[in-house]
C-alpha cells in the first residue's frame, strides 16, 4: 500500500530567517530565509558559490552562522554539534562520496542505525540481553534499507569496491538509516548517468511517500529539480532569488538571467 | 564471527596451559622470554585501541605505562622501604602498603582519569597533530618523573619493588586485555570507532561523537596502559625514568606496525615475531661456530637485521602481517560467511 504525502499539512518543520554566514569577508550566505512544510520535496539550485552547501552546513551544524535563526520542528537549532542535530532528525549526503572505506556494505549502514539504537561500550565488553535486543533492532533497520536500495546482494563487500552509482545509494541508505524527519541530499545526480538519474527521481519520491521524510535537494541537475521538487528556491552569489512551484521558476525572469540563461 | 570466537577461545586455553605448563618445560631464560611477550602484548594491544582502530596515532601511551609503573611502585613498597627510599614522600601516602592487585588496579583506574584530562583537549586533534601532541605529553611525564624526586627518586633508579609478577598474573591480565578489547572492536562500539577512523566527517553525519569515541578509546586504551606497567614494574624491580621513554614508545609502536594496524591478533603476532627475531638475532651476533666456519662477534648487526626486516615488511605488507584479519581458523570461516548471508550476525 503506498501512502502519498503531499504538502499540504500545514506543520512547518524547517524555517530560516535572517540566516547569514561570511568567511573571510566574503558573504557565503546572506539573509536566507525558507519555510519548509513536512513532506514536502524542496529543491535549491544555483551556480557554484552561490551559498548551497553553505546552507546545507548551517542546517546540519557542520559551521555556525554569524547571524540568523534556523528552527527545526519547533526548537532553535542554530550553532548545535552536527551530531546533536542528527539526533533530533536532520540527516545528510555529501557531495562526492564519503563512505567508511573500510567498513562493509551493512555495517555502513549498521554505524548510522546505532544512533537511535546505541549500545554503551560497558554494555559491549558485559553483552547482557539488551545487547542483543539492540544489536538486533538496528540490523532489522539496517537489512529493510539495503533491501530498499537493491544492495543486499552486496551487503558484505567493502563500501570502497562499489560500483560509484551503488555508493550513492549506500549513501543514501546510510542517512536514511538514523531515521530522520528530513533528509538533505547534496548534488545526488552528480555523476550518474541518465539511467541512473531517472532512478533516483523515484527513489527520492519513495523516500517521502514510503517513509514520510521530507527531502531538500540541492542540485546542478535542472531536469531532476524540475521533476522531482514541488517547490524550487534559487540562490546566486549568496542571497535568495525567488521561490516558488517549478512552473513560477522557470518563468521568473532573474532566474533566467541567473542561472537558466547559460543552458 | 563465530570462527572468531572459537579461535579467541582457544587463544585463552592456550595462553592458560603456557601460563602454568612453561615454568615445567622450559629453561628461566624461556619463561622470562614469554612473560616479556605477553606483558608487550598488553602494551600494544591497548594501543591498538586509539592507534590501529581509532585513527588516533598517540605516541604518548608510554607515559601511561611509566606513571603506571611509578605508582604502583610506590604503593606496594613496604612502609619501612618507603621510609628508607622516599623519605620525603607525602604522609598520605607513607603510612600503608597495598597488595600487588589492588595497586594494580589503581594504577589503572587512575591512568584512565589521566587519558580522560589530557584527551579532552588533544583528541580534537588529528593527523600527525594528535601524534605530536601526545608525544608532548609522554615528555612531560618523563620530565615529572625524573623531578618529582620525593615520589620517583627522580633520575636514580627506583628500586625495591616487590618482584610479584609472574607468568600466570601477565597471561591472566593479558587475558582479560584480550577479551575487553575484542568484545570492543567486534560490537557496535568498535564499528564506531573505525567509522570515525574512516572519516570523521561522516561519522559526525550520522550522529556519531568523534570526540567521545575518541576519547573512551584513548581512555580504555590507558587503564590497560596502566595495568600493564604495574605488572613490569613488579617484573623489574627496579627501574628509572628513561625505562619508560622513547625507546620503548618505538618499540611498542614497530611491533604493532609491523603486525598490522587493524587487528587484534595481529598486535600479538607483531610482539611475537619482534621479540623472538631480536632474541635470536641477539644470539646469532655473539659468534658461533659452525663445523670449521667460526662466525665472530658483531655486536649491532642484530639491530641491523631488525631494521632491514621491518623495511622488507612494510615494503611487501604495507599494512602488516594482519592487515585488518583477524587470525582465524579456515575451515570455520566458511560456515560463518553462511551466518552472515542468513542476516544475522552474533
Amino acid at each position: 500500500m503506498q501512502q502519498h504525502h503531499n504538502a499540504d499539512t500545514d506543520r512547518i518543520l524547517l524555517e530560516t530567517s535572517g540566516l547569514t554566514k561570511v568567511f573571510r569577508g566574503l558573504v557565503a550566505l546572506r539573509d536566507h530565509t525558507i519555510t519548509l512544510r513536512e513532506h514536502e520535496i524542496l529543491g535549491v539550485i544555483g551556480p557554484n558559490g552561490s551559498g548551497k552547501s553553505t546552507f546545507f552546513n548551517l542546517i546540519t551544524g557542520f559551521s555556525k552562522p554569524n547571524s540568523g535563526q534556523i528552527s527545526f520542528d519547533g526548537q532553535s537549532i542554530a550553532g548545535l554539534a552536527n551530531s546533536r542535530i542528527v539526533e533530533l532528525g536532520i540527516a545528510r549526503t555529501f557531495q562526492g562520496s564519503r563512505l567508511f572505506s573500510s567498513l562493509s556494505v551493512s555495517e555502513n549502514v549498521l554505524v548510522a542505525a546505532q544512533l537511535r539504537h546505541p549500545i554503551a561500550p560497558l554494555n559491549a565488553i558485559l553483552r547482557g540481553s539488551r545487547y542483543y535486543s539492540r544489536l538486533k533492532e538496528a540490523q532489522d533497520i539496517g537489512n529493510r534499507l539495503l533491501e530498499f536500495m537493491g544492495l543486499t546482494a552486496q551487503a558484505d563487500r567493502l563500501a570502497a569496491d562499489l560500483p560509484y552509482g551503488d555508493q550513492r545509494r549506500l549513501e543514501i541508505a546510510r542517512a536514511l538509516a538514523t531515521e530522520p524527519k528530513l533528509l538533505l541530499l547534496d548534488e545526488p545526480a552528480a555523476g550518474l548517468d541518465s539511467h541512473e538519474t531517472h532512478e533516483l527521481v523515484s527513489l527520492i519520491r519513495s523516500i517521502r511517500d514510503k517513509f514520510g521524510i521530507t527531502v531538500v535537494v540541492v542540485e546542478h541537475d535542472m531536469d531532476l529539480i524540475m521533476t522531482v521538487c514541488e517547490r524550487i528556491q534559487v540562490l546566486a552569489a549568496g542571497e535568495v532569488i525567488c521561490v516558488g512551484t517549478p512552473e513560477e521558476v522557470r518563468r521568473h525572469p532573474r532566474v533566467r538571467e541567473a542561472y537558466l540563461g547559460y543552458e | 564471527m563465530m570462527a572468531r570466537a572459537v579461535t579467541l577461545a582457544l587463544a585463552l586455553v592456550l595462553m592458560a596451559a603456557i601460563a602454568f605448563g612453561a615454568p615445567y618445560v622450559v629453561s628461566d631464560y624461556m619463561v622470562r622470554i614469554i612473560l616479556l611477550i605477553a606483558l608487550n602484548s598488553i602494551f600494544v594491544l591497548s594501543l591498538s585501541l586509539s592507534n590501529g582502530f581509532t585513527g588516533v596515532f598517540s605516541l604518548g601511551h608510554v607515559g601511561f605505562i611509566g606513571a603506571g609503573a611509578y605508582l604502583s611502585g610506590i604503593l606496594t613498597l613496604t612502609v619501612e622501604q618507603k621510609h628508607s627510599l622516599l623519605p620525603h614522600l607525602p604522609a598520605f601516602l607513607n603510612w600503608f602498603s597495598l597488595p600487588f592487585l589492588p595497586a594494580t588496579l589503581v594504577a589503572g583506574v587512575l591512568m584512565t582519569l589521566l587519558a580522560v584530562i589530557v584527551g579532552y583537549p588533544l583528541m580534537r586533534l588529528s593527523g600527525y597533530f594528535v601524534s605530536v601532541a601526545t608525544m608532548g605529553f609522554l615528555i612531560i611525564v618523563n620530565v615529572v618523573l625524573i623531578n618529582a624526586s620525593d615520589f620517583t627518586r627522580g633520575a636514580r633508579t627506583f628500586t625495591g619493588v616487590p618482584l610479584d609478577t609472574s607468568l600466570p598474573w601477565v597471561f591472566g591480565w593479558l587475558a582479560v586485555t584480550l577479551l575487553v578489547l575484542w568484545r570492543l572492536v567486534y560490537s557496535p562500539f568498535g564499528r564506531r570507532m573505525k567509522a570515525v577512523r574512516d572519516d570523521t566527517i561522516a561519522a559526525s553525519a550520522v550522529g556519531i561523537d568523534v570526540l567521545k569515541t575518541r576519547l573512551l578509546a584513548f581512555a580504555i586504551g590507558a587503564f590497560f596502559a596502566g595495568v600493564g606497567g604495574s605488572l613490569y614494574a613488579h617484573y623489574l624491580g627496579s627501574f628509572s625514568p628513561v625505562t619508560f621513554y622513547f625507546a620503548m614508545t618505538m618499540n611498542l609502536i614497530a611491533m604493532l606496525v609491523l603486525g598490522g594496524m587493524g587487528s587484534l591478533s595481529g598486535a600479538i603476532i607483531g610482539v611475537i615475531s619482534v621479540s623472538i627475531l631480536s632474541e635470536l638475532l641477539r644470539s646469532v651476533e655473539r659468534g658461533f661456530t659452525i663445523g670449521d666456519v667460526t662466525i665472530p662477534a658483531l655486536y649491532g648487526a642484530s639491530q641491523i637485521v631488525l631494521g632491514f626486516i621491518f623495511i622488507l615488511i612494510m615494503i611487501f605488507r604495507p599494512k602488516g602481517i594482519m592487515g585488518e584479519r583477524e587470525l582465524s581458523l579456515g575451515f570455520l570461516n566458511s560456515s560463518a560467511k553462511i551466518q552472515f548471508k542468513q542476516g544475522e550476525v552474533k
